[in-house]
């Protein structure tokens, strides 16, 4: 009996590692970080769907969002949705953790608000808390 | 006069030819049109193009530079939005366009293009585009 309950344990870890190696998210930050960005580029594909950013410094960043097929879970219409609600111009303001690269910096576990303050994603929770001193948004689109 | 003239002519032609033919003239890119299928793996949506990204059935991949953001409204209701309700990861598309060969990908302009079904998405008003005779049919698997 323990040899099949050992057997059963070494089965089950053997297709846990590889969805521990999509998701462990290695070298990214174990801590949220808060930042806001215009969006420059979305690029919708599997396995996932990219936000491009850049900060008013200049940083660029990369979130590293849900997979094509997926975006169906969060936006009515899939990409479509997700394209009448994210904009290239738009003003996002982001938590996530973190992998800072020479030219862009990688996010993933992304809290999306709009510059509005109205949550994009997950949508069912408390509006992110603006940066101390980040001063108003920028007027300008694109 | 007729210096001001020639003079006020190659001002106009530096200040207006010379920055358009830059973008427009679609440097090493083949002057006749290839017809190729392909499925769509990734469209991004950017500035100063956006890219529809495509894998043809012997693996060729290919990159179709598109239009603008801010010019899809031109072609799609709603835009973005529009273009992605009309094209979705995993169609295919069969695409008539200039290419310019890379190592990994070829790049594509002045791209046209009908959907699995022989139906033009873009431009809109024109007769769907004749697929390749050693085509065949579009494969099963491409088939969303």
């Amino acid at each position: 009996m323990t040899r099949t309950i050992v057997t059963a344990a070494l089965a089950a870890s053997l297709v846990a590692v590889p969805l521990a190696a999509h998701h462990s998210y290695a070298g990214f930050d174990q801590t949220r970080t808060l930042f806001e960005a215009r969006v420059e580029a979305l690029r919708i594909e599997n396995p996932h769907t990219l936000i491009e950013l850049k900060a008013r410094d200049g940083q660029r960043y990369r979130i590293i969002f849900l997979a094509a097929s997926a975006l169906g879970r969060v936006f009515a219409n899939g990409a479509e949705g997700m394209t009448s609600r994210i904009h290239v111009g738009d003003m996002l303001l982001v938590s996530g953790r973190l992998k800072k690269g020479d030219d862009v910096t990688e996010v993933v576990a992304a809290q999306i608000d709009d510059a509005a303050g109205a949550p994009i994603h997950p949508a069912n929770r408390p509006a992110l808390s603006r940066p101390p001193g980040a001063g108003p948004w920028p007027q300008e689109t694109q | 006069m007729t210096p001001r003239i020639v003079a006020a002519a190659l001002a106009t032609c530096l200040v207006a030819v010379v920055p358009l033919g830059a973008h427009h003239s679609y440097p090493g890119f083949e002057p006749t049109p290839t017809v190729f299928e392909g499925r769509v793996e990734s469209i991004t949506i950017a500035n100063p193009h956006t890219l529809i990204e495509l894998r043809a059935a012997d693996g060729q991949r290919y990159r179709i530079i598109f239009l603008a953001v801010s010019a899809l409204r031109r072609v799609f209701i709603n835009g973005a939005e529009g273009m992605a309700s009309r094209i979705h990861i995993g169609d295919t598309l069969l695409v008539s366009g200039r290419l310019k060969r890379g190592d990994e990908l070829i790049e594509v302009c002045s791209a046209q293009f009908d959907d699995a079904q022989g139906v033009p998405i873009y431009p809109l008003n024109r007769p769907a585009i004749t697929k390749l005779q050693s085509s065949g049919p579009v494969p099963a698997s491409f088939a969303r």
